[in-house]
């Protein structure tokens, strides 16, 4: 009983899609988008031999790229930089590096006018980065060592600030123990990395980033893709980018070693962050097996409707909000929430009590039907970070470079819609009954405190 | 194209029509966390609100009756029941209506109720009106949403960003009901009665107090329709005039000028942080709309000339010594009142003081130089330029100015006067804005277990 395709659905999210030319020795993906803003990235992509060696050589560059931020000859601080682009009425370029294991993108991310204006926006922003990147003060004899002992201290702080989000650093510890290519560095590490580095250790982790990565542009906006890429492509050239495509291979599917006792992490959190992981039987190797175990999760804990949701929240009144999310890169569905630590147990026996019921099929039609069509139509809105449109160029290349750098989304838009439509809850039952199993499952906490009692 | 009509309810409906995929709804309320005492418009006598009663309504105004054995929502003789099963709730309807996102928020001054939706948008609107007209709250399951807020509060009693704003606040603010968190604190949420609510509903939930912005793929003569036609199903069709806005009568002047004797401790911060502001009050009831908006321009425009990323007034802070990492500044405001702000981290608080009190004295005495002015204008408009491409950002935007002067539209007209105002017209505003009596800190410092 699969449910009907729907042609303007269909029509919409195959607006969303992006062709491949290459031009001026860079792989260009781009997409028509309508006369709004137009997006841009600049990626380059390159994997390392290790996921240790991938997150020393991205900590140097991100180090690198925040000691650039803070000036160059021309535009002599952080300040002078920013408005150098706001007086152009250019929204400030993003320059970040991201890491996924062994592999690392180096992006140049731009929002540019519609039409032609955004072309001559970029003749305008990409020197600027191209400066950034290439003479920063940092480098500049005589200034560069101050440059690079406050920058020292910035990172350093950085490090330390991000432990004092409790539910980032709850995932961090997280994945510091069941799956340490995610995080290879504890904190204490990176604070060393950051404290011993030079300027040359910077300069050579970037520039070796940039020279072996393999360069790719995704364009969405009503210009010219030529136009757009051959300042890019320029960009580009000037690190002389020797990667290949290989670099967006997808990323393998990891598992979690066997799950043990609960696991309970103390840190100044007062509300316990709560991670139940339930890593599955075996890989899903079928396309329509991952789409079912997606349903079957939205059923879980996928949002507002889900059980865990309507039970933990809306039955029981324990949390403000709980949720599960199947990763098949990790190849697991992973409860989580925070709350009161005294509710620990309650909460504990609820989630497995939910997740024992959805694991063995025991779910009726209408709810796999409902989750079905919500995520359905949910592919056409972005809803997470920012609220987008499929119209919109943001929406647009954010699943580009989900599908193609990051290599965690395999497939089009529309043909995961087609694929979840195809669906039926018994398919949904099926996948359930032969991935899930509750007795497979990890629990991990971090909060303030002692060891709650079970 | 934009559209408004008034209704004969006196609910306004705001259209903005585009070629979009989506459409987007929002009904919204001039109730927000702020208010704390009302004058009930049939006795007129003053109630007094328990903090965190618009937040605590907003959850429990998504409960809806259950479907009776005929499918349809049964008929009830009280919407407070001691109990009910088998209730249904707005989110799910709308949902399993094929709305794509459904959400509803409280901010100070208002509480909105939206969703995005591709398919059945004028079904979907009827849904949410009915929920959100009509209140019907067993009391048992009135008194359980207790502990699902609890758990909200302790969220954000759990992230010290937010927590040194509300010190902040309680310094800052003598009697303004922004004084208390927007969702109250664990012990106002459990003072709240049933009785109240509904009176509160009764108040800011009739439709002349109520607007309804539509953005996308709308059209208003279908809105309009699909609107009078619920209003007169649900009784409602029929004027009845809004309640009277009540000054606040927040005197000039703050509580505590600074914490650093005491400062706010926590466990979780790295290093000082110090929140400095200068509250600045408006009074919708004796100030006009344009009056309003000038106040709203020249507060943004200052706030970013003097302290955010990319002014010359900053870069000379963060060279007299401001942390470059964390520091940045501001303008936050509602419809009554705004927060000309700065922020960072020092290990001075009084380096600190001292540098924000001589850029605000610069500013008083010699007005902010027309190129920072220039830079701010320059700021907010390529930021609106990022705006106008998201159908999602306009929606924002036009609940934004909703409340602030009443009318969604002025959005527009603030875009227009952004690019319009002079340096001479805001500087001639600072002396309200960054009055000194206005002005205070607040330290929040590591420690503690």
């Amino acid at each position: 009983m699969a449910l009907p395709l729907e042609e303007e659905a269909l029509r919409l999210l195959g607006a969303t899609e992006f062709s491949r030319e290459d031009s001026n020795g860079i792989a260009v993906y781009a997409n028509r988008a309508g006369p709004t803003l137009q997006e841009a990235r600049l990626c380059f992509v390159t994997n390392y031999p290790s996921a240790e060696e991938a997150v020393r050589e991205e900590f140097l560059a991100d180090f690198y790229l925040a000691a650039a931020r803070k000036g160059t000859a021309s535009h002599p601080t952080m300040d002078a930089l920013t408005r150098a682009f706001v007086s152009s009425r250019l929204n400030p370029p993003k320059l970040y590096t991201q890491r996924w294991r062994e592999k690392v993108a180096f992006v140049v991310e731009l929002s540019l006018p519609a039409g032609d204006a955004g072309a001559r926006s970029l003749g305008q922003a990409l020197p600027l980065v191209k400066e950034i990147l290439s003479a920063p003060l940092v480098r500049t004899p005589g200034q560069g060592e101050e440059v690079l002992e406050l920058t020292r201290q910035d990172s350093l702080k950085t490090i330390e600030d991000r432990t004092n989000d409790h539910g980032n650093h709850a995932r961090f510890l997280f994945n510091r123990r069941y799956f340490p290519q995610m995080e290879p560095l504890d904190v204490d590490a990176q604070k060393a990395l950051i404290r011993g580095a030079s300027l040359a250790d910077l300069v050579a982790a970037t520039e070796g980033l940039l020279a072996r990565a393999f360069p790719l542009l995704l364009f969405s906006g009503d210009a010219s893709p030529e136009d757009i890429a051959a300042p890019f492509a320029s960009l580009a050239a000037g690190y002389s980018p020797a990667g290949n495509g290989t670099a967006l291979s997808q990323l393998d599917v990891l598992t979690m070693p066997p799950p043990g006792e609960p696991v309970f992490e103390t840190g100044p959190s007062e509300q316990m962050q709560f991670i139940s992981a339930y890593p599955l039987k075996e890989v899903p190797a079928a396309d329509r097996d991952r789409f079912a175990l997606s349903i079957v999760n939205a059923v879980l804990g996928g949002g507002w409707t889900s059980r865990l949701m309507q039970v933990v929240r809306e039955k029981h009144h324990l949390v403000y909000g709980i949720y599960s999310g199947f990763d098949d890169k990790r190849n697991l569905l992973m409860v989580r929430t925070e709350h009161d630590p005294r509710l620990y147990g309650r909460i504990l026996g609820l989630v497995q009590g939910l997740v024992g019921e959805v694991a063995s099929g025991d779910f009726t039609d209408e709810e796999f039907i409902r989750q079905q069509e919500q995520m359905l139509e949910s592919l056409l809105v972005s809803h997470g970070h920012e609220l987008a449109s499929c119209d919109q160029p943001s929406f647009r290349i954010d699943r580009a470079y989900n599908r193609f750098v990051i290599g965690g989304t395999d497939l089009p838009l529309a043909e995961r819609y087609t694929i979840l439509a195809g669906l039926s809850p018994e398919d949904g039952r099926d996948a359930a009954r032969r991935f899930l199993d509750p007795a497979l499952n990890q629990v991990f906490t971090y909060a303030k405190g002692v060891m709650p009692d079970a | 194209m934009r559209e408004h009509r008034v209704l004969e309810s006196g609910l306004s409906i705001y259209t903005v029509r585009s070629d979009s995929p989506v459409a987007h709804y929002q009904l919204f309320t001039p109730f927000g966390g702020d208010i704390l005492s009302y004058r009930d418009p049939g006795s007129g006598a003053v109630i007094e609100l328990e903090p965190g009663s618009a937040h605590y309504f907003e959850h429990v105004l998504f409960i809806m009756p259950p479907l009776g054995k005929d499918g349809k929502p049964i008929r009830y003789r009280t919407d407070t029941p001691k109990r009910k099963k088998n209730l249904r709730d707005g989110i799910t309807e709308l949902e399993s209506n094929k709305a794509i996102v459904v959400n509803a928020y409280t901010a100070n001054d208002h509480t909105n109720y939206w969703f995005v939706t591709r398919q059945n948008t004028l079904s979907n609107l009827e849904i949410m009106l009915d929920f959100v007209l009509t209140p019907y709250l067993p009391q048992d399951r009135f008194r359980k949403e207790q502990g699902t807020i609890a758990d909200e509060i302790a969220r954000g009693d759990n992230e010290s960003y937010w927590k040194l704003a509300e010190v902040w606040g309680q310094q800052a603010l003598v009697r303004h009901g922004g004084r208390s968190p927007i969702a109250g604190t664990k012990e106002s949420i459990a003072r709240i009665s049933l009785e109240d609510v509904l009176s509160m509903h009764d108040t800011f939930y009739r439709p002349s107090t109520m607007t309804l912005v539509a953005t996308g793929n709308v059209s208003m003569d279908a809105v309009a329709a699909t609107v009078e036609s619920k209003l007169r199903q649900l009784g409602k069709a029929a004027y009845s005039p809004p309640p009277g806005e009540v000054s606040q009568a927040e005197p000039a002047g703050v509580l505590v000028k600074d914490n650093f004797g005491s400062p706010f401790v926590r466990p979780d911060v790295s290093r000082p942080n110090v929140l400095a502001g200068w509250k600045y009050i408006l009074e919708p009831g004796t100030m006009s709309s344009q009056e309003l908006m000038e106040r709203h321009i020249a507060a943004e425009i200052a706030a970013l000339a003097l302290f955010t990323s990319g002014s010359r007034i900053r870069e000379r802070l963060v060279q007299q010594g401001m942390d470059e990492r964390t520091f940045n500044g501001g303008n936050w405001d509602v419809r009554d009142r705004g927060t000309i702000m700065a922020r960072g981290d020092t290990d001075d608080p009084e380096l600190f003081r001292k540098l924000i009190l001589s850029a605000a004295e610069d500013a008083l005495t010699y007005g902010i130089p027309a190129e920072e002015i220039e830079y701010a204008r320059c700021l907010i408009l390529t930021g609106e330029d990022m705006k106008s491409s998201s159908l999602l950002d306009l929606s924002g935007s036009l609940a934004g100015w909703g409340a602030l002067t009443r009318n969604p539209f002025d959005y527009f007209a603030a875009v227009e006067r952004f690019a319009s105002i002079s340096a001479a017209e805001v500087n001639a505003l600072l002396p309200e804005l960054l009055a000194p009596e206005n002005l205070s800190f607040a330290l929040m410092a590591p420690g503690g277990q």
